[in-house]
């Protein structure tokens, strides 16, 4: 019963109700026999004192003139009231006058002389004596015993209660019973449903709504809930579905430009007589090495924005360079599809505040994507104007466009227009989110229209122009070249290739190279070595990189050698902590070949500035 | 039986008596029968006057006592004396006069005649003022006028009314008096 109660709402009301209404009764009937308890006694008094009182006047004269006879005939007249059981009056003297009651009313028990004055309870009687004064004069004394029924009238009271409690029980029941279609009902509607939701995972079932009260205002919550649970629920499927077609993409991708180098490895292998078809084979190596760097940075982008990790080094940089650098990147791909480009961008320097190589990035990506979509032999532009206190940039097509469907779609993630004419420059599909995430992260705004299929696309990239602009005075100077032999070189990295193809590299620049595969042979090959520079990778076997640094640097190291952490990490505080290991320089994987002349440039100037030669 | 039963209510009635007047059981057993007789009715002639409404004319003046007056009968007159000692009657004090053979009689509200002499009681009647009430002791006096008269009923003392003589002598009485009385003449 208990356990039952707990469970169910319905029974839970039935008992409220019931206890309501029984503790209402129990307290009226409490309250109405203190009441009348009091009352009945002052009643049960009030009415013998004045029969009494009425015994004693009429008895007046038979005891003036001595008439015991005309007293009981007083007396006898008592028999109309059955409650009183005895009675007698005593003369002014005190002395028994005239009795009644008893058997045959011989009065056995009538007291042989007033006792008190006043009334008295006595089991279940209640006894009187009242004094009978007529004109001032006390004439005698009346006594009346009579019945006291408190005990019956409470007995009577509790089996109202009873009767009136089981009335009150059938009651309740039938307005619970009622009151259930407007109170449980609704409720057990939503627990139904609730339970259906639960067992098939259906969460396009919902709720009646039966009342406007709080229950309906509870029903319209839970189908709220349940409608934006299976918005979610449909949106986790389709975010799944995503990311599988993604890992299936990305492994297809991954593997397209691998097959190009395998073929080129066995050329040059093979071949070593033709050197023209291993300038070919080189080339067409370094294009497919460069599509999978791409693909890695893209990814590599895709992490940083969806760990919010992105950061932007902001500047002030001209829209013109910006494009430029844009078109200098997306040329091949131009190129190889034979497209006709055409850029119309102002003389005159528009300034943004921003970060250049991102902004590039956007571009690059709009033009990539542009000679994508398009059928080889087309046309792209490129067009910028002022537009108030913004730039416009609109990068025009005359591909195969896009339905209206897709045009809302073009800019998630990893989606991509499912008839890619060549499946060779794919990609991942993320091209055009990292260039509306990267717009957007700038204050500016992107957005795609369409003809149709088959009529071309058009992009258009609004982005804020800087207010207060102190251009750099023209463009950085080119690197300088030189100074980029003569080193004394430590190379140590576990990457057996890499460590050898690095080696090869700064041998040919006309450097000592030494090279190394892990953290304490490395620390051996310092000390006798001592290197001018060395390139350490961070995640060495033995000790790493970290650490090996640290020990160099204690152990006798010339301190104007410099150091050159070369890892794969190259997050912030990655940097950081390379500074901290004494490092001088911090390059990410794969380091550039074109980057190495600077970094030996550096370590010669490092090194006469230290002589101070 | 019968003369067991006699025995007994004589017992009570002298027992009532005593109760009655509240006097002590050696000086009663003293007392002859005669005596306790004449100290009943003298206690019956005071109580009278609690069941009888007298209209003011029966008095001479407003402070004007109340009189008792017994004719031929010396010891009730004493009785009544002792018994009214201090007392009064609607606030009137009580006065109690012996009316001798050869007296006029007086004016008075209670008048008491004595004796079984039928000559006397008519006379006495025909003197008395209209507001007397008449009281007398012999069989028949109710017929000759007098207002209450007294009997011996199963040895004690009672007394038989004229509502006819009340009522022509301008007296009330109460319905409680003629509820103990042994007859009542005259309907009310």
């Amino acid at each position: 019963m208990l356990r039952r109660l707990r469970q169910s709402v319905r029974l839970k009301l039935f008992v409220l109700m019931l206890a309501t209404t029984l503790v209402a009764l129990v307290t009226a009937v409490a309250a109405l026999v203190v009441y009348d308890s009091g009352d009945y006694h002052d009643r049960v008094v009030g009415d013998l004192t004045t029969q009494a009182d009425i015994l004693g006047r009429s008895s007046v004269a038979a005891l003036a003139f001595d008439d015991p006879v005309a007293a009981r005939e007083n007396l006898a007249l008592l028999k109309v009231r059955p409650s009183i059981r005895e009675a007698a009056i005593y003369n002014d003297a005190g002395i028994l006058f005239a009795a009644y009651g008893g058997e045959g009313h011989t009065a056995p028990d009538v007291p042989a002389k007033p006792a008190f004055e006043g009334s008295r309870v006595q089991g279940n009687d209640i006894i009187l004596f009242h004094k009978i004064v007529e004109n001032g004069r006390e004439r005698g004394t009346v006594y009346l015993r009579a019945r006291y029924e408190l005990t019956n009238r409470l007995l009577d009271y509790l089996r109202i209660l009873g009767a009136v409690s089981a009335l009150s029980l059938l009651a309740a029941l039938l307005i619970s019973a009622f009151l259930q279609r407007g109170i449980t009902q609704p409720i057990l509607d939503v627990t139904d449903v609730a339970h259906g939701v639960m067992n098939s995972r259906d969460f396009s079932r919902r709720a009646r709504k039966t009342t406007e009260d709080e229950i309906g205002y509870l029903v319209d919550a839970f189908n709220n809930m349940l409608a934006e649970i299976g918005r979610r629920a449909e949106a986790l499927l389709k975010a799944d579905r995503m990311k599988d077609q993604f890992l299936a993409m990305l492994a297809h991708e991954l593997r397209n430009p691998l097959a190009p180098i395998s073929n080129g490895l066995h050329l040059l292998e093979a071949a070593g007589a033709k050197p023209e078809v291993a300038v070919q084979a080189r080339a067409m190596m370094g294009r497919q090495v460069k599509q999978l760097v791409r693909l890695v940075d893209d990814l590599l982008d895709v992490s940083r924005i969806t760990t919010g990790k992105l950061t932007l080094r902001t500047e002030p940089v001209d829209l013109r360079s910006v494009i430029d650098n844009a078109v200098e990147i997306a040329r091949p791909v131009i190129d190889t599809r034979r497209h006709r480009l055409s850029v119309d961008c102002p003389k005159d320097p528009l300034y943004l505040e921003g970060d250049a190589t991102r902004l590039a990035q956007v571009f690059s990506n709009l033009l990539n994507n542009a000679a994508k979509y398009t059928p080889p032999g087309g046309t792209i532009s490129l067009h910028a104007s002022v537009e108030g206190d913004r730039v416009k940039v609109i990068v025009v097509d005359s591909g195969i466009g896009m339905t209206p469907e897709t045009l809302d779609e073009v800019f998630e993630m990893f989606t991509q227009a499912n008839t890619a004419i060549d499946r060779e420059q794919s990609g991942l599909g993320v091209g055009l989110a990292l260039a509306r995430y990267l717009v957007e992260a700038h204050g500016g705004s992107i957005e795609a229209t369409s003809e149709g299929m088959g009529k071309g696309s058009r992009f258009v990239v609004r982005l804020p122009l800087a207010r207060a602009v102190q251009p750099k005075a023209g463009r950085p100077a080119p690197v300088e070249w030189g100074l980029t032999s003569g080193h004394r070189i430590l190379v140590v990295d576990d990457n057996r290739d890499f460590a050898a193809s690095l080696a090869m590299i700064l041998r040919d620049l006309g450097n000592e190279v030494r090279v190394e595969y892990d953290g304490l042979e490395g620390l051996s090959a310092a000390e006798a070595f001592q290197p001018t520079i060395a390139f350490l990778d961070i995640g060495l076997p033995g000790i790493s990189g970290y650490e090996l640094a640290k020990r160099m640097r204690g152990g006798g190291l010339d301190e104007d050698s410099l150091l050159v952490a070369v890892t794969g990490w190259g997050q912030k505080d990655d940097k950081a902590r390379s500074t901290a290991a004494g490092f001088d320089y911090h390059v990410v994987k794969p380091l550039d070949p074109a980057e190495l002349p600077k970094i030996l440039r550096i370590a010669a100037e490092h090194r006469a500035r230290v002589h101070g030669t | 039986m019968g003369a067991l039963r006699a025995f007994t209510a004589a017992v009570l009635a002298l027992v009532f008596a005593l109760n009655v007047f509240g006097i002590p059981d050696a000086r009663a057993q003293a007392e002859t029968d005669r005596a306790l007789e004449q100290r009943v009715k003298a206690a019956f002639l005071y109580r009278f006057a609690d069941f009888v409404i007298w209209p003011d004319t029966a008095f001479a003046k407003p402070d004007s006592p109340f009189v008792i007056a017994v004719a031929g009968a010396d010891g009730v007159a004493d009785h009544l004396r002792t018994i009214t000692a201090g007392r009064s009657v609607g606030g009137r004090p009580i006065e109690i006069r012996r009316v001798g053979a050869s007296d006029p009689v007086p004016t008075a509200q209670i008048l008491f005649i004595s004796g079984s002499d039928r000559a006397r009681l008519r006379e006495h009647l025909r003197a008395a003022p209209r507001y007397s009430l008449v009281v007398s002791e012999v069989e028949g006096a109710l017929e000759q006028g007098s207002v209450i008269n007294f009997v011996i009923a199963e040895d004690r003392v009672r007394f038989e009314i004229s509502l006819e003589s009340a009522e022509k002598r301008g007296l009330r009485l109460s319905s409680r008096l003629l509820a103990v009385a042994r007859n009542v003449r005259g309907s009310p």
